[in-house]
């Protein structure tokens, strides 16, 4: 990673969150903060690992977006450059300080990149951010290459400090995780730490003055919307055809690719670079001869909105297609532009994509699925079994975010809602007031609950709501790529971390019954959780179990434990599938020889928790200090001696 | 312009992603363009992984111009040059990126899904997947490479660097194998340049 210190002129190998890192470095951001999420998390993992080479340099991960654009937003009054990265329903959670940012101003320049995702790949919503401007008043950059993503997050600083507003990045997966060539820009000297400098005018947002500042930040954008720093950033590539195509993002690389496939080289195309305030200038150019507009962009049409609005102003007399085209919902892909393109040009999509498309999709229908599950050695596995087990379908099980969100997918079926950070116990609560008699149960992780469920906690225990509260206490931001929490304790090179008490913090709380259980122990959990299901009010049980894959990381630094190893004894096997079907857990395999069916379990994926051995009804997993294949080779070598 | 698209496919924990960022910093060392997306939301969960590398280049006296100097990060249907599968259904998953001049590198060693071991859906056999591919392309390269790995290098993982020997050799990648090789040599860990070597042994013998 430290080839994003490289000097100017160096091509290196970058994504494009790493981009967007060294785009900020390039303007000598000074601050800098988030709260993980895909797929904006690389920003702040690049910053953590480079921050130590960085003079004057302050980063964080912070409880939540609110806390993390309050303190950039702090920062920037203080005459640091600052930069806040989270994803895109993270800027619900932002969305307060982003409306008045606008108002209030910057000192130093702030940039607030958000990573989208089209599709929800890994999200509870695809809602498309770029809506937020038209009412917060930020403008919007949304490059479409790694190149882009770093030149414009650096442009995005200078014009952050002229037009004094925060500038947001829109930064679609597909471009945040794009892999290739980088060519770096010079890194503009740092200018150390400053001073908070005063303005009550503005920074007092407040009855009259609130007012005046609202009409301030609408001059400031319009004047950004009419200079040549909003040209600059939009692109038009020339052609005579009739009709023209106006898009952004990645799909302007979609776009420009189904062109030449479909050989339409004569297709003029405004790439917008800038669209908040919207090129209008540039569209009057653009479309002075055309007949036709064809908007190719993700989600619900934002550009195509602010396009018919401005053709109206501009007294265009041309058409415009958009969503007729392009799915309102769902990520855009080659594959549809190029439909979309066809079908507008009349110009045919060549037989081999067709067919092979064709092809494609026949086959993988008719293939299994591959569902997402537990990692290997995951406490979640332990966890959601053991409440299963417990509750014996007669709980209600609200579910969270995490990586214990997959509770609700097979084989565990477990959590009946999610939708955003903390539904599970907010939700929870509510029912449990008025709902039927059923117990309820509400699953948490340990840094969703800081991020925004203690005062859900809190909440319930004001209200005496009757819910079973089980936080599943990995120790780790663990889903977005292990950010320390505040219950962190020790880090991946064995030293030892202030970490929160998480169940003093809830006694604190007014939780009367706060229980903590080692999860790998299924049973032991398994009995607090039916005792605790039979209880009312508000409960808590801490199931304590770290992320394996952090425990596993952490043995190249601590002096190794005696070899364990799990295996199946094949005589006491029943196959009743309690391991292989309901835990679920992918070291255990299934093969067949001579004497039928087995299970097994693969010595190298298995990481050692137990857990299934306690699962076990027939006790025939064991647990032995000597490598299960080769005792089974020592076994059988006499009789090959014989 | 000239673009060699290349897809792995897998999943979390086998190394997908590290194959193409090997696959990726040749071209580094090639001197040419690189681009191309990664699928990372099941890494580490068992879920479907998959990375595209789209290699781009000017041949002599082409010069860059803004209508074609563009490599997005996707693929269309039926243009991938090279489809690893590092995992055999995963392989299949992505058939639809496939053309009859299309290259397939296929580990055989399956890994069963949830789905399979719930007994809610059957695991295909080699021959079936094969004849699937096969309805796409001719040019199908099989072995059981997490077995192979496991007997040569003591883990399966050591397929990751196998397959980049067996991908220089047969799959006309525009990188060199001494691209490749300095790549793994920065790395610094010196069985992934023996698996790379057992890698571009075992496709000479199947092609040789």
């Amino acid at each position: 990673m430290e080839a994003l210190l490289g000097n100017e002129g160096e091509v290196i190998l970058a994504m494009g969150n790493e981009a967007i890192a060294r785009g900020g470095i390039e303007a000598a951001v000074g601050y800098f903060s988030m709260y993980p999420g895909t797929p904006a998390t690389e920003i702040g993992q690049t910053f953590e690992s480079l921050s130590r080479h960085l003079p004057d340099f302050y980063m964080e991960y912070s409880a939540n977006e609110h806390v993390s654009l309050n303190g950039a937003m702090g920062a920037s009054w203080a005459g640091i450059r600052s930069m806040v990265a989270m994803k895109h329903v993270g800027m619900n959670v932002a969305a307060e300080p982003a409306h008045f940012l606008g108002y209030t101003g910057v000192d130093a320049g702030l940039v607030i990149v958000i990573g989208s995702d089209p599709g929800a790949t890994s999200s509870t919503g695809e809602q498309d951010d770029r809506w937020y401007s038209l009412h917060t008043h930020l403008p919007l950059l949304e490059p479409s290459t790694i190149q882009e993503a770093k030149d414009f997050t650096a442009i995005a600083f200078e014009l952050s400090e002229k037009y004094s507003i925060p500038f947001v990045i829109n930064a679609p997966s597909r471009l945040c995780h794009n892999i290739g060539d980088l060519r770096l820009g010079r890194i503009a000297p740092h200018k150390g730490r400053h001073a908070f400098r005063p303005n009550y005018q503005r920074y007092f947002n407040l009855f009259g003055q609130a007012v005046r500042n609202h009409q301030a930040c609408i001059e400031r954008v319009s004047a950004l919307g009419r200079s040549s720093d909003a040209g600059a950033l939009n692109k038009i590539i020339p052609g005579n055809a009739s009709w023209g195509i106006v898009t952004s993002s990645v799909n302007y690389l979609y776009v420009m690719e189904a062109l030449e496939i479909l050989e339409l080289f004569d297709v003029p195309v405004l790439k917008v670079g800038m669209s908040h305030p919207f090129p209008a200038a540039q569209l009057q150019e653009f479309a002075k001869s055309l007949e036709k507009i064809v908007v190719i962009e993700d989600l619900e049409g934002f550009l195509e909105y602010q396009l018919k609005r401005s053709a109206f102003e501009l007294k265009l007399n041309c058409e415009v297609v958009g969503k007729e085209v392009i799915p309102p919902s769902g990520e855009t892909s080659p594959d549809m532009v190029l439909k979309a393109l066809s079908s507008v040009s009349g110009r045919e999509i060549p037989g081999h994509i067709t067919e092979a498309a064709r092809l494609g999709e026949q086959i993988a229908a008719n293939i299994p699925q591959r569902i997402a599950t537990f990692c290997i050695g995951c406490p979640h596995r332990a966890s959601v079994y053991a409440v299963l087990k417990a509750s014996e379908g007669e709980a209600i099980i609200g579910g969270d975010i995490g990586c214990y969100t997959m509770a609700s997918l097979p084989p565990f079926k477990a959590a009946e809602w999610c939708t955003c950070m903390n539904c599970g116990l907010s939700a929870a609560q509510g029912m449990s007031h008025v709902g039927d008699a059923r117990p309820i149960v509400a699953l948490v992780g340990d840094s969703t609950f800081f991020h925004s469920g203690i005062q859900s906690v809190q909440n319930a225990v004001a209200n005496n709501a009757n819910v079973l509260l089980i936080i599943l206490d990995n120790r780790w931001i663990a889903m977005t790529g292990h950010q320390r929490s505040p219950t962190t304790s020790v880090d991946v090179k064995g030293s030892r971390l202030e970490a929160v008490d998480l169940k003093a913090l809830l006694k604190t709380l007014g939780v009367a019954r706060v229980r903590t259980v080692d999860v790998f122990d299924v049973p032991r959990l398994r009995s607090i959780i039916a005792d605790e299901l039979k209880n009312s009010g508000m409960r808590v049980i801490i199931a304590k179990g770290e992320c394996a894959l952090q425990v596993h990381r952490r043995e190249r630094y601590i002096v190794p434990r005696f070899d364990e190893f799990f295996s199946i004894v094949r005589e006491r096997c029943q196959r009743c599938g309690a391991c292989y079907k309901d835990f679920g857990c992918p070291a255990i395999m299934e093969a067949v020889d001579d004497d039928g069916e087995y299970y097994y379990i693969d010595e190298e994926l298995c990481i050692r928790c137990g857990a299934c051995r306690t699962v076990c009804p027939n006790s025939a997993i064991v647990m032995s200090r000597i490598r299960p294949r080769k005792a089974e080779m020592q076994a059988k070598a006499p009789a090959e001696d014989g | 312009m000239p673009v060699y698209n290349a897809l792995i496919a897998g999943i979390g924990g086998q190394g997908v992603i590290t194959l193409g960022t090997r696959m990726k910093k040749a071209a580094l060392k090639a001197g040419i363009h690189v681009s191309g997306s990664e699928r990372r939301g099941g890494a580490q969960r068992e879920g479907h992984v998959s990375t595209i590398i789209r290699y781009q280049w000017w041949e002599d006296g082409q010069k860059p111009d803004e209508r074609h100097a563009v490599c997005s990060p996707m693929l269309a249907s039926g243009s991938a040059h090279l489809l690893i599968g590092l995992e055999p259904i995963e392989a299949v998953r992505l058939s639809c990126f496939l053309n009859k001049a299309s290259i397939v590198v296929m580990n055989s060693f399956p890994v069963p899904s949830i789905p399979v071991k719930l007994g809610e859906a059957s695991y295909p056999s080699t021959e079936a997947m094969v004849n699937m591919l096969a309805r796409l392309t001719k040019n199908i390269y099989v072995w059981d490479l997490t077995e192979l790995a496991r007997r040569n290098f003591g883990h399966s993982l050591a397929m990751n660097a196998i397959c980049l020997g067996i991908a220089s050799t047969i799959a006309h990648l525009p990188v060199s194998k001494v691209n490749l090789l300095e790549v793994l040599k920065e790395e610094g860990r010196p069985q992934d340049i023996e698996c790379f070597r057992f890698g571009v042994k075992l496709a000479n013998e199947q092609c040789g």
